[in-house]
């Protein structure tokens, strides 16, 4: 017998498989299309990849896409900058108001986005702050991104302050065994000061507007975001004197004017003829106006928004909203005064150019920028039938009245702000183009002024010329004609109506010159989401409570009869006391029917414990460490 | 040195002699292939197609073995004749039958683990089109469900119920999975689309391997069991035959929605509206009107209203049922396959060619798929020690179909969802309209315009299993095997105008610019298996075992183009193009690696011990989890063989009792959980410089330690054969522990700022049993028939699921049933008498108010039962506490599943006659087709039977579509069925007639599958599948079966 070695040399070759070296190698099998920590963090596009994104968390604009999501915790849906105001006393939309305004929320049981104790977006910033300096570039390169995230984290919790005031100050991005997922609330000042580090390492690093590649942050919106958050905190400490923290307002407010000084001529207030207020708005192309320090574009069939789509059909079904008789009422008349300049409720002497509440009379001879937000009938908005916009051929849709349906306005005044009237840009869907004005230099000059009135008590003439007047001159103002329309130091208009409300709502008197300060503010910046956070930081709650009123129906009422439904006028029927409720002076009331029962007639409620938000159950009693702001603990 | 006593003793043999013969059945039959080997040695040979064998060198003094299967093996003396013929008795006690278990085979009688076989008499001459369909109901627990009929359809596998907890399709809820079991084609991993792909009649045998212990040696990828499939090959020593199999098939869809017409929609529309407080405006009185008119006339003319003032606007009036225009009575099915097979006394091969053209349903650009199948296995015998054995197969499939836009949905569902277009309108506007001739956005008119997608796979397989025998008791084994994949698709959708609800003019949305998008795909599959089988009797004591190593790894890589603006429909690719392109990839990998070893021990046959175990690493799990130890054991007993049943051997052939419990991991989670990674650059909805740019988000939370998932499997079975080896019984009972479930982890604080990381938290406990039993037996008259039953059912529970902290009822919670119904409870239907008027004459419920169920109520509407007694129909606060009026209805799971197989054969005829189905199940439909209303085709069944004020005693509430999102009692249905799955009559034609033709056997069959069903699911449904998409198919075929 001959020993065959073959078979023994093959059966051992087959073995030596079954004894694999252990060759780990082969087990290591990393992603093929994905990037992972070994590769990332090295070039200057990967630090700019990870900071773009952080741009659409925080410059919203119109939003994208189908731009119906919602902004929290507040929780209206769509563009912030069309509809932000239906939560203040600014507008009102159709159906039901939300609970919370109603002053019935109650605290949520789960944290989520909705509940505004949303902590995604911090996690992407503090991402990129953790890791940003691993990059193999030079250390100002470096800063100029860190920059960035700087700028977004200030962003991030000044509107965290606004709405739940202490909040945990985190450093870095947390893991499921971080301690600091057990922290307490880091107190106001202290968040406060972090996020005045912040903005101002942004404002320090962040490269001029000329330096800057197109459309990436510079040192000018940096320094807008401060005088904007500057003003905010200084403004609150100092009417939110709960907190004992006025002595430390002025600090605040010197930073405001500072910021702002450094962007004072640096921009210019936008004119284009006539309606340049309106036309401001409703452009796709916003790189000739001089104003703009801060937008959101979009591109055509890339990256667009359905906000013209909805605000065509709002103002009849989306988010329909009508602007309150509160707003409307503070427009000055075209004189520079107010609609009553003398007298007393009851027996208040009318300016002579008021033309009272007729048939959207009142609309008339007032601040030209009165009809280039709220339109009269037919003016702007007709029936769109066919992409046609043409009063004689489709005729006028008046503004619905009724408090249910869809479609109406409740207060017969339909904003115009905002609105482009182009068919071409309603048919782009969900990928309009119209151009969102994030950051302008308006806002600008009316936080220069306030901060520097509430800094010094006063405001110099040339002060006044180089901001408000500037403004009323833009407007439309003709100064020539009605000198009293230039606001003089020591020459305010007397408006008793507007001081009686002060009187009653707040518990410090504000004179004239603050009085015409703030009205300008809620004048320029209406419909642009501004007045909550207005509201909140002059611890000006209280004017929510202002009735809720529309137009006067007496002056309407024959329009709604039932009988003008054909060409070319069209108002769609309405009863008094069954679809419409209107008060003893026959004005409209929003909300006469409320589901909430602290909404009576018309009447929002206020408490000052919703100045903060409630933080959610689930949270604190996740966190034992968490307590929950004042006034909310058993809602 | 045991071996060279071995070598030694094959030495000693004395003079070789050459001994041929005949082998036949008591019958007289030849029996072809019956092996015939040299007791004690690997000398051997196979009776040729008439019998007759030869064996060169036997030695004179040796002893012949002849064995076949299903007949008794018998020993014979050779005492030096040179021809020796034998008779084979039929092995009534079938105990010799040998199952194909991982990587080995093993005597029946000798498991110890849950293992059930099917051979290739289940899936030849069946009118099925994929072998997922013939297998159905076939193997107690091997669950098959195919979710539609459409030819590229892939049936899914499951064996033994719910195997895990993971996330659903859309990724957003957590649900209960019946996971897959491993497959396996003659050594290598395949998945269901292979198996889909394959040629039916190539299989020899399909090995299902149940429980751990079974399974355990293929490990981390046999957690959920094994389905084995061994290919055919040749045999040694036989002439080549060749077999011809032909399959002409017909297909109609087993049911076809029995949707209203187009008059009665409307009729039912306006009914609606005065049913439920609304007024028929007169518009709606006009658009009754035009849809009679239309269905008295039905001229183009008549298939269209001008909107009221309008002169351009205008509303489609039409009647026309799209299940009869565009669906066809019978689809036909052709399958040809030729196989070769033979071989010498070393080599032996198996080639075989297959081909199948299945038509789609649609009698518009209908939908075709052709499959080709090659197949070619060659074993030879090198040398007295080195078999070598080879296979390549090739299997591919090419399926062209209208591409139906996405956003117009699947077109089985739309044609009875949307009547305003899908009935409404003709598929294309009339000669004498404003605009002529154009198509209108009728679903049909979308099949038929011209948009393609074709579709074809490639999936090959190279294989080389060279073994050494190293010894009669030990042989050495490598099988090393190379498995690429191929796929590419093209799709064309050109710009389709079309008039939609005006005259002014057509529009071309969702087709705007048009389109052409190619893709790739390819991938690489390693596999190599390195095994030792060793087995020896020590007198009782037999041993034996297998150890080995395994290997795999796998490449993927995707790489697809789109283009804009097509220049030529002739020719339409990414270059010929004018607008924007796109492009993207993306590619991965993995790998395995394990060793594994199962020990085999018994004594005397009578006592049985199984160990196996396998340590499994994967490139799925980081460094420190990666590696883990899998173990198994079972045990039986056969009593029958105990000294004390001696006296009942003469009526009891085997009892067998075994037991099995196993541990097994499952890697079957993503590929790289353990590594955080960015994901790719992607555009972002920002825009600098009047560009679009991209951006990156940062990498989720990732827990490093994510390890195993891991089942626990206890099975106890019994094994009987009585009555001389004519009935057969098996039963299992098991329980199964699915233990760190990877799912989302318990929840912290927010400020954490994403996703909680998934950890190792969920557990699943599944229950079950199965029941086989065979009865067969042989007339006195000739008549051969047997009978069986396989009968299983299974439950499953979520035993612990993290994340649903509050036990809401829209997510899993501890304690949950798979399956359960949550639901009211029916009261009845509503009448003018259950209700009082108010002043504004709305109607006012008496009774507990049902206002949070729907908002407003009317006579004909359903009442609930306030089951919490509040006075009012609620939610709650829809959570397992409070359910509010809710309670368990019923349970959707499938239980008690079975078949029925019976064969008779008489003479020349062959009868198989299949009924499947399912003993219980509960439905609740939420389609809105069965429960009417506006927007949707309805049905006549719910349609008649629906309430009305003047038919108060019905079946149904108002036909309105109201009650469709409100799951209760009184509307579940029964969803058991008795379903006739095969029928099938075969005649072979007499040995005189066929010889004469010089051919060896020609079989003729007629078959039919899906008969028809006993069920309580309305006709709108197949019971396989509630929701439809292509719908199950009832076939009738004829088969030509020739031998050469």
């Amino acid at each position: 017998m001959k020993f065959n070695f073959k078979k023994y040399i093959l059966a051992l070759g087959i073995a030596s498989v079954l004894l694999p070296s252990c060759n780990d190698d082969f087990m290591e099998r990393y992603p093929l299309d994905e990037i992972t920590d070994e590769s990332f963090w090295k070039s200057e596009t990967d630090l700019k990849m990870m900071l773009n994104s952080l741009y659409p968390l925080y410059i919203i604009g119109h939003q994208s896409g189908w731009s119906n999501s919602k902004n929290y915790p507040i929780g209206y849906t769509g563009s912030p900058l069309m509809y932000g105001d239906i939560y203040s006393d600014n507008c009102v939309k159709t159906g039901n108001e939300f609970s919370s305004l109603a002053g019935e929320l109650i605290v949520p049981t789960g944290s989520g986005e909705s509940t505004g104790w949303y902590w995604w977006n911090l996690r992407k910033v503090n991402f990129f702050l953790t890791h940003y300096d691993k990059a193999e570039l030079s250390q100002d390169k470096k800063n100029a991104y860190a920059g960035e995230a700087y700028f977004f984290k200030a962003w991030e919790y000044y509107k965290k302050v606004l709405y739940f005031g202490d909040v945990p100050w985190i450093t870095r991005d947390l893991n499921v065994d971080s301690e600091e997922l057990y922290a307490p609330r880091t107190p106001r000042a202290e968040v406060m000061d972090s996020v005045l580090m912040c903005i101002n390492k942004a404002v320090n690093w962040l490269p001029e507007k000329a330096d800057q590649e197109t459309d990436r942050l510079n040192k000018d919106q940096a320094n807008f975001l401060k005088a904007r958050i500057c003003l905010f905190e200084g403004t609150f400490r100092k009417y939110h004197t709960e907190l004992g923290l006025q002595e430390t307002a002025n600090k605040w407010l010197e930073e405001a004017v500072k910021a702002s000084e450094a962007l004072l001529g640096k921009y210019s207030l936008y004119k284009n003829g006539d309606e340049t207020y309106w036309k401001m708005f409703a452009v796709t192309d916003l790189s000739d106006n001089p104003e703009v320090i801060l937008a959101r574009n979009y591109l055509e069939n890339k990256v667009g928004h359905a906000a013209q789509r909805y605000y065509n059909q709002n103002n009849s079904s989306y988010q329909s909203m009508g602007a309150t008789r509160s707003l409307i009422d503070e427009y000055l008349c075209l004189d520079g005064r107010p609609i009553y300049t003398g007298g007393s409720e009851g027996n208040y002497e009318k300016n002579s150019n008021f033309l009272g509440y007729g048939k959207w009379t009142e609309l008339e001879n007032r601040d030209p920028r009165l009809t280039q937000t709220i339109c009269r009938p037919g003016e702007h908005v007709t029936i769109y039938k066919g992409g046609i916009v043409d009063k004689d051929l489709n005729g006028i849709t008046y503004p619905g009245l009724s408090y249910t349906g869809s479609g109406p306005t409740v207060t017969g005044y339909r904003v115009i702000k905002h609105w482009m009237g182009d068919v071409v840009e309603e048919d782009r869907l969900y990928n309009g183009i119209q151009a969102a004005i994030e950051f302008r230099y308006a806002e600008l000059l009316l936080n220069y002024a306030e901060a520097k009135y509430e800094l010094n008590g006063t405001l110099s003439q040339s002060d006044i010329d180089l901001t408000i007047n500037a403004l009323r001159e833009r407007a439309g103002f003709d100064f020539s004609k009605y000198p009293t329309a230039k606001l003089t130091v020591g020459q305010e208009p007397a408006d008793p109506r507007l001081d009686k409300i002060y009187a009653e709502k707040l518990d410090y008197t504000v004179n004239p010159l603050l009085r015409e300060i703030r009205r300008e503010r809620r004048i320029e910046l209406a419909i642009e989401n501004h007045r909550y956070e207005d509201l909140m930081r002059w611890k000006a709650g209280k004017l929510l409570t202002v009735p809720l009123r529309g137009m006067n129906f007496n002056a309407v009422k024959d329009l709604y009869d039932g009988t003008h439904t054909d060409k070319p006028e069209i108002a769609v029927k309405v009863e008094l006391n069954k679809t419409v409720f209107v008060d003893d002076e026959g004005f409209l009331i929003c909300y006469p029917k409320s589901p909430y029962q602290n909404t009576i007639k018309g009447t929002l409620p206020w408490d000052d414990y919703r100045y903060y938000w409630p933080i959610p159950k689930e949270e604190l009693i996740m966190n034992p460490n968490l307590v929950q702001n004042k006034g909310w603990e058993n809602k | 040195m045991l071996m060279g006593i071995f070598l030694f003793a094959h030495q000693l043999m004395a003079q070789d002699i050459s001994v041929s013969g005949n082998v036949k059945d008591e019958k007289g039959e030849a029996l072809i292939g019956v092996s015939i080997q040299v007791k004690g040695t690997t000398i051997g040979n196979i009776t040729d197609i008439d019998g007759n064998f030869m064996i060169s060198s036997v030695p004179a003094n040796s002893e012949l073995i002849f064995s076949y299967m299903g007949y008794e093996t018998q020993t014979i003396a050779v005492k030096g004749n040179k021809v020796i013929n034998v008779t084979l008795k039929e092995d009534s006690q079938a105990l010799e039958e040998v199952v194909v278990v991982g990587f080995g085979t093993q005597k029946k009688v000798n498991l110890t683990g849950a293992v059930a076989s099917v051979g290739a008499e289940v899936l030849e001459n069946k009118p099925v089109a994929n072998i997922g369909q013939a297998l159905q109901g076939v193997v107690p627990n091997l669950n098959v469900s195919a979710t539609n009929a459409s030819p590229n359809a892939t049936p899914s596998f499951n064996v033994r119920g719910g195997t895990s907890i993971g996330l659903d399709s859309d990724n957003k809820k957590y649900e209960v999975k019946n996971g897959s079991p491993l497959i396996i084609v003659d050594g290598i991993q395949v998945d269901a689309e292979y198996l889909n792909m394959m040629n039916p009649s190539d299989i020899e045998n399909i090995s299902v391997l149940k429980d751990a212990s079974a399974s355990a040696i293929y490990g981390a990828r046999a957690t959920y069991g094994v389905m084995l499939i061994t290919t055919k090959s040749g045999k040694n020593d036989s002439k080549a035959s060749v077999t011809y199999n032909l399959n002409l098939q017909w297909n109609t869809p087993s049911h076809t929605p029995d949707i209203l017409d187009a008059y009665t929609i409307q009729l039912a529309t306006n009914k609606i509206a005065e049913m439920t407080g609304g007024t028929v405006t007169p518009w709606m009185e006009t658009l009754l009107a035009a849809k009679k008119k239309y269905m008295e006339d039905p001229k183009p003319e008549n298939a269209w209203i001008y909107n009221e003032g309008s002169t351009t606007n205008m509303t489609w009036v039409a009647n026309m049922n799209p299940y009869e225009v565009g669906v066809k009575n019978w689809t036909p099915l052709q399958r040809h396959n030729i196989s070769i097979s033979g071989g010498s006394a070393k080599t032996r091969y198996y080639i075989s060619l297959g081909y199948q053209r299945q038509e789609g349903m649609y009698n518009i650009n209908t939908d075709i798929q052709n499959r080709y199948n090659i197949n070619a296995n060659l074993n030879t015998n090198i040398s007295k020690w080195l078999d070598v054995a080879t296979k390549i197969s090739y299997n591919t499939s090419n399926y062209n179909e209208p591409y139906m836009n996405y956003q117009k949905g699947n077109v089985w569902e739309a044609m009875k969802n949307d009547p305003v277009r899908n009935m409404n309108m003709p598929i294309k506007t009339g000669p004498n309209d404003p605009i002529p001739d154009a198509w209108t956005d009728n679903i049909l008119g979308w099949l038929a315009y011209g948009a393609t997608q074709s579709t074809q796979k490639t999936s090959t397989v190279f294989n080389i299993t060279p073994t050494i025998t190293i010894c009669p008791e030990l042989n050495v084994k490598a099988e090393l095997s190379y498995r690429p994949t191929e796929y590419f698709q093209k799709r064309v959708i050109p710009v389709r105008n079309y008039v939609v609800d005006n005259w002014n003019s057509t529009i071309n949305s969702h087709t705007y610019p048009s389109t052409v998008r190619e893709e790739t795909r390819h991938s690489d599959y390693y596999t190599i298996n390195a095994y030792a089988n060793f087995n020896k009797a020590f007198g009782s004591h037999n041993v034996s075992g297998t150890a080995g190593f395994n290997q795999e790894w796998y490449y993927y890589r995707q790489l697809h183009g789109e283009a804009e603006d097509i220049l030529t429909n002739d020719l339409p690719t990414l270059g010929m193009t004018t607008g924007s392109q796109y492009t993207g990839d993306n590619a991965e990998h993995w790998a395995i690696r394990g060793a594994f070893l199962r020990a085999n021990y018994d004594y005397a046959g009578r006592y049985l011990f199984e160990f196996s175990g396998r340590y499994d690493g994967t490139s799925r799990f980081g460094h420190d989890t990666r590696y883990q130890f899998f173990p198994s054991f079972s045990a039986g007993w056969r009593i029958s063989e105990e000294k004390f049943m001696a006296n009942t051997r003469n009526w009891l052939d085997n009892l067998k009792v075994r037991g099995s419990w196993g541990s097994l991991g499952n890697q079957d989670v993503a590929n790289y959980a353990y590594i955080a990674s960015y994901g790719a650059a992607g555009y972002i909805s920002w825009v600098m410089n009047n560009e679009q740019i991209k951006g990156m988000n940062p990498t989720g939370i990732i827990a490093s330690d994510l390890t195993w998932e891991t089942a626990s499997t206890l099975d106890f079975g019994i094994d009987v054969t009585t009555l001389n080896g004519r009935l057969d019984a098996t039963f299992d009972w098991y329980t199964r522990r699915t233990t760190d479930i990877l799912m989302s982890g318990t929840k912290l604080p927010a400020v954490l700022g994403a996703t909680v990381p998934k950890r190792n938290s969920g557990e699943l406990k599944t229950n079950g049993w199965e029941l086989s039993l065979k009865w067969k037996d042989q007339l006195s008259n000739g008549i051969r028939y047997d009978v069986g039953l396989v009968l299983s059912d299974y439950q499953s529970k979520v035993v612990k699921f993290t994340g649903n902290e509050n036990n809401l009822l829209s997510s899993l919670y501890d304690g949950m049933k798979m399956g359960e119904i949550w639901g009211y409870e029916t009261i009845g239907i509503l009448q003018e008498s259950d209700f009082t008027i108010d002043e504004n004459g709305k109607y006012v419920l008496i009774g507990p108010s049902q206002t949070k169920i729907n908002s407003t109520i009317y006579p004909g509407d359903v009442r609930y039962a306030d089951l919490d007694g509040d006075g009012e129909i609620t939610k709650g606060d829809e959570t397992v506490e409070n359910p509010g009026d809710r309670k368990i209805i019923g349970n959707s799971t499938p239980r008690f599943q079975y078949g029925i197989t019976g064969n008779i054969s008489w003479k020349n005829f062959d009868l198989n006659i299949f009924f499947q189905g399912i003993g219980k199940r509960d439905i609740w439909i939420s389609d809105n087709v069965f429960w009417g209303g506006s927007g949707n085709a309805g049905n006549w069944e719910m349609y008649n039977n629906s309430w009305t004020p003047e038919h108060t005693d019905a079946k149904y509430p108002m036909y309105a579509g109201r009650i469709s999102g409100t799951t209760q009692s009184g509307y579940l249905f029964n969803a058991a069925y008795l379903r006739l799955k095969t029928l099938a009559l075969g005649y072979t034609l007499p040995k005189t007639w066929v010889s004469k033709a010089k051919l060896s056997n020609v079989r003729l069959s007629l078959s039919g599958y899906n008969l028809f069903e006993i069920t309580q699911i309305p006709n709108l449904y197949d019971p396989d599948q509630i929701s439809s998409a292509y719908p199950m198919m009832r076939s009738v075929a004829f088969g030509l079966q020739v031998g050469f």
